[in-house]
């Protein structure tokens, strides 16, 4: 009795929608926090389809990011936000591995390692936001620019060639462990404001920022010294998009 | 106010004081110990896999052919304590910063002057029977050369697994017409004693 009594007491909280008269409170909110989950989509991605590809922590098209945003307003329309988005896309252990199993099969025995720490890539956001505000709706067009890291670890393979004496050390190595780019973000959310302090909204995003990793891979025979060394870029211009839902918690 | 200030500065800084002052007395832990090799043995090795493998086989691929060089140490009797009294402070004291003392040490009585692989047949154009065919081998995964090993044979001491033993990888193969082999190891000791060992392979 006592639960569904607290229950229904949390509901009608959450949306009561007669407590506040029309119109008095659009463009009221000082601050506001947001806390959503989504997908995120790279339309143009960093996949060379080369091994190097799972050693990178941004490697897949679709993922899974959950984000944190505080905003303020200065004014009635203008306000500044900052966002952190979290996602679960990483390097891909297994896949190295097993890729570089396939490539030396038919002539070497393959011992592989990597340095993948499963760091979650991140972008954090500063900008400025728009707001346009009726008593139910309101829309946020953002301009934010910011960073976005992801690790980008060193890959090993120990060779042993199939009926002889010798050895070779394979070795991937980046220009950087992590790596940090500038982005610039475009977005806009539309939101219902499902009671005084609780809103839902819809958001989309493009994310944009221009990677310069670049792979060193040197096949070293452990007998001669002899090295061979070959470079594989990842310089690119990345497009990623973001749809979000997210529910938020605003102050007056 | 002040009194108590000159209070706490006392009682902390006698302990400091005494950290700052104070070394280690090792005297009664140190114990020399002196091992030497016990035995030497060989076998034939066949790294065509992944890992190499003792072979029982009469005939190896002669560009994946080892010898495997077992070594075996002993602890003899006569060990004995020394004194080691560390000081790196000044006084003596139970609250050092750190206390290095080397609890025992193992010390080799007639180390390996050298190790040399000879070939009791001819091997090719250049090395013909009884010549010296040591560099032609190189230990596995280091490629050091048979000389180069000498050093970390001597070195290594484990109290708990005392023998170890060395892959010498042959990376030379021998001219084709050549197929049957015989290989002997010659190690010589400090005291100048020679210990031969053989072992037969046909590679092919």
């Amino acid at each position: 009795m006592k639960k569904s009594f607290v229950l229904g007491l949390l509901i009608s909280f959450i949306f009561s929608t007669n407590t506040y008269s029309q119109d008095s409170l659009a463009y009221k909110t000082r601050f506001q926090i947001r806390v959503a989950g989504g997908v995120n989509i790279l339309f143009s991605d960093l996949n060379e389809n080369r091994e190097t590809d799972f050693l990178i922590g941004h490697g897949s098209d679709i993922s899974v990011p959950v984000s944190f945003t505080f905003t303020t307003f200065f004014n009635k329309h203008w306000g500044m936000e900052v966002d952190l988005k979290i996602s679960n896309d990483t390097g891909n252990d297994k896949k190295f591995t097993e890729s570089i199993i396939q490539q030396y099969e038919a002539s070497f025995f393959s011992t592989v390692t990597t340095g993948i720490t499963n760091s979650t890539p991140m972008t954090g956001t500063v900008g400025i936001v728009y707001r346009k505000e009726t008593e139910k709706f309101y829309f946020h067009p953002k301009l934010a620019i910011g960073v976005t890291s992801f690790e980008t670890s060193w890959g090993r393979a120990n060779l042993k060639e199939k009926n002889t004496n010798i050895e070779y050390e394979l070795l991937y190595s980046a220009n950087k462990t992590v790596k940090d780019h500038f982005a610039v973000l475009l977005s806009h959310a539309m939101g219902y404001k499902i009671s005084k302090r609780f809103w839902v909204d819809l958001e989309t995003s493009l994310l944009m920022y221009k990677t310069n990793i670049v792979y060193e891979r040197a096949l070293l025979n452990l007998y001669t010294q002899d090295s061979q060394k070959e470079i594989i870029n990842y310089k690119k211009n990345i497009l990623e998009a973001n749809i979000s839902l997210g529910l938020k918690y605003v102050f007056y | 106010m002040k009194r108590s200030y000159v209070l706490l500065i006392v009682l902390f800084a006698l302990p400091l004081l005494d950290v700052f002052y104070s070394c280690c007395n090792c005297n009664d832990d140190v114990v020399d110990h002196y091992y030497s090799f016990s035995d030497f043995s060989v076998n034939n090795i066949d790294n065509s896999g992944q890992n190499p493998l003792e072979s029982e086989q009469e005939e190896i691929n002669k560009n994946a052919y080892g010898i495997r060089l077992y070594i075996n140490k002993e602890l003899l009797s006569n060990s004995e304590k020394s004194t080691n009294n560390k000081c790196y402070l000044f006084s003596s004291s139970a609250y050092a910063f750190s206390c290095d003392c080397d609890f025992s040490s193992y010390n080799l009585v007639n180390p390996i002057q050298s190790i040399k692989i000879f070939t009791l047949q001819d091997f090719n154009n250049e090395k013909l029977a009884n010549s010296d065919v040591s560099e032609y081998f190189n230990v596995i995964h280091t490629y050091k050369t048979v000389e180069e090993s000498i050093e970390e044979i001597n070195k290594v001491f484990n109290r708990t697994s005392p023998d170890i033993f060395v892959d010498y990888l042959l990376m030379n193969a021998p001219s084709p017409e050549n197929i049957n082999h015989q290989f002997r190891i010659e190690i010589t000791l400090d005291n100048e004693e020679i210990i031969n060992l053989e072992t037969i392979i046909t590679l092919i």
